[in-house]
């Protein structure tokens, strides 16, 4: 190549020139052309990915309804349901709480109906609902409604389905009042009576009543039942009275706190589809008014979850605090209400499915160890539970790619349908707030 | 700054933020490559926007022991000969048996101004242009212009000395104008 060619090629080496602002504006349309292209090739996979989980967070948030018999209204006669002691719970009254603890559980002559004066009469739900039964076999008639597993046209006697039911038939079947939404009148009865007494060596003496059936987490204010444990399950009321009852008071939430990582899609510039990793601690809180000891070790008692009978301490009621942590899956569509700068303001609907991994009671009580309850060895929770989600989110777009969601969230549990209409379904609910780390797809 | 194959990651994610960034830090540099390859400076710049869709479309298949300057002048070239290729056809070299011989004078190309050479450049016929820029530019043998423009490398030989010819009048009458112009200053 001769000297002209060679200084040409030097003469170019190097130089610079700067297009037009036309040819950007040409590349970057093309760009974006080609994303919406990706987008509309996509969409019909997303947006189906959209309606389906849209239509079960719908499905779980607002079930249809499966129709359970209440068990208090049918199966406790209505002379229990009118009972002195339900006076007594809604006067909230102590001083009257121990006049009538006589009138109920001592005093064999209290004029309410009882047809076996010489059996020693008691706390134990059994019994009352025997001796009611029998006193007023016309009010039998309320309870054989369609509802009811008492099949009183085979003339069984009330005393004798009772007395004839296994413990596990007895679960869910006979729910105690809920008055006040606190306690049970009867429990509230032995407990006056009963606290600070101890009671050691309670063998075989661990027949569980309450609210609590199998594999039904009901940390729901709204639904949740006074839960207690009758110590002994013969009928002797008077040993069972001179003994103790466990109790347990109706969940209470306290709330999630969840926080996790996710990526979102937008479906258009409103609607986005967005799925996440998610840790979560529920908690809920409850009291109970015993303990119980292993060697050393003294732990709160929450009755769902069983608890060691061999050695009890009652002791003045102290609070608990559930904890129940877990790692979950979440799908939730998303429409943003609002946009401001970098801010997004969300509503959101949608599936989750947790897998809880811990589940730890602590009691407020000085010198209570942690409670670790080995989810594997309890019917109380289900490891994995799948739940309809909704929410508020504010989210932060810190670049293209990566953003920060903090917000509100509503969570309802799913527990499976039974065919057992006596069975309690509890469906609990969790308020919470969360903070989310998400990744943008396509952006 | 971020390095190049961090910002090629971006832009492979369809960051248009990177985009725009890889965009600003290459454009002026391939410009003056389309320029001479393009009959206008539209021209050019239509080259050089769809060589850029290119990029970015094959940022993919970008190797990282490769140098992305020189990866991305390649794509220039293919776009600016896909762009005249059209011309060509319309326009077909033919082998140009009997160059006039140009008595070889020493020129002094640095005189000139960027847009001068330029608009000499682009003044040439489409078919010279072009196998001069790859010849005496890009550096290609002309087997290869050959096979690159479909043409016999004699064509392309031919078309090369007419593109040579044509510039070095272009460049002799500019620097008689300079001459002129300073001789009556």
């Amino acid at each position: 190549m001769s000297n002209f060619e060679n200084d040409i090629k030097d003469f170019f080496e190097g130089a610079e020139f700067q297009p037009s602002d036309r040819v950007w504006k040409g590349v970057e349309a093309d760009l974006l052309a080609k994303k919406k292209k990706g987008l509309i090739i996509y969409w019909p996979y997303y947006s189906a990915a959209a309606a389906v989980v849209l239509a079960l967070g719908f499905l779980f948030l607002f079930p249809k309804e499966h129709k359970t018999a209440d068990p208090v209204n049918t199966t406790l006669p209505e002379q229990l349901r009118q009972s002195p002691a339900q006076s007594i719970i809604s006067d909230n009254d102590s001083s009257d709480v121990i006049n009538n603890v006589e009138d109920i559980v001592v005093d064999p002559s209290n004029g309410k109906g009882s047809g076996n004066a010489t059996q020693p009469e008691g706390g134990n739900y059994q019994q009352v609902l025997a001796q009611n039964g029998e006193a007023n076999e016309g009010a039998l008639g309320n309870v054989n409604n369609k509802h009811s597993e008492l099949n009183l046209a085979e003339e069984v006697s009330l005393k004798e389905m009772i007395a004839f039911a296994d413990k596990g038939g007895l679960n869910n079947r006979f729910e105690i009042p809920e008055l006040d939404g606190d306690i049970s009148p009867e429990l509230f009865v032995r407990r006056e009576v009963l606290k600070n007494t101890v009671a050691d060596n309670f063998n075989n003496e661990n027949s569980l009543f309450g609210g609590m059936g199998s594999n039904v987490f009901d940390a729901n204010p709204s639904s949740g039942a006074a839960l207690e444990s009758a110590a002994n399950n013969t009928f002797d009321a008077q040993q069972l009275a001179s003994r103790s009852v466990v109790a347990n008071g109706s969940d209470e939430q306290l709330g999630a706190l969840s926080f996790g990582m996710g990526m979102s899609f937008d479906l258009t510039d409103r609607w986005f589809l967005s799925g996440g990793l998610r840790y979560s601690e529920y908690r809920f809180s409850n009291y109970s008014n015993s303990y119980s000891e292993d060697g050393n070790l003294k732990y709160p008692i929450y009755q769902p979850v069983g608890f060691d009978e061999d050695r009890i301490v009652f002791v003045a009621d102290y609070n608990l605090t559930n904890t129940i942590k877990s790692g979950g899956l979440q799908a939730l569509v998303g429409y943003r209400v609002l946009s401001f700068g970098k801010f997004d303001v969300s509503a959101k609907i949608g599936v989750g499915l947790d897998y809880f991994f811990s589940y730890e009671i602590k009691g407020d009580l000085p010198g209570l160890s942690v409670r670790k309850v080995d989810l594997d060895e309890t019917n109380f929770v289900n490891r994995v539970n799948t739940s309809g989600i909704t929410g508020i989110d504010i989210s932060y777009r810190i670049n293209e790619q990566f953003g920060i969601n903090a917000g509100a969230t509503y969570q309802k549990f799913v527990q499976p349908v039974s065919e057992n209409e006596f069975e309690v379904t509890s469906r609990p609910s969790v308020l919470g707030f969360g903070l989310m780390l998400n990744y943008y797809l396509g952006k | 700054m971020i390095e190049d194959i961090e910002l090629i990651q971006k832009c492979i994610k369809g960051n248009l933020k990177a985009q725009r960034e890889l965009y600003d830090r290459y454009a002026a540099k391939l410009m003056p490559m389309a320029m001479r390859y393009a009959k206008s400076q539209e021209d050019a710049e239509d080259i050089l926007q769809d060589a850029f869709i290119k990029i970015f479309n094959s940022l993919e298949s970008f190797r990282k022991e490769a140098q992305f300057l020189t990866w991305m002048k390649r794509i220039v070239i293919n776009t600016a000969i896909n762009h005249n290729r059209k011309k060509l056809y319309q326009q077909p070299m033919l082998d140009i048996e009997k160059t006039p011989l140009h008595v070889e004078k020493e020129l002094v190309i640095s005189q000139l101004h960027f847009s001068e050479l330029m608009a000499m450049f682009q003044k040439l016929p489409v078919g010279c242009r072009t196998v001069f820029n790859l010849y005496a530019i890009e550096g290609y043998a002309h087997k290869e212009i050959a096979e690159m423009l479909e043409i016999s490398e004699g064509t392309s030989k031919s078309q090369f000395a007419r593109a040579r010819t044509l510039l070095k009048q272009m460049i002799e009458e500019a620097e008689r104008v300079i001459t002129s112009n300073v001789s009556m200053s």
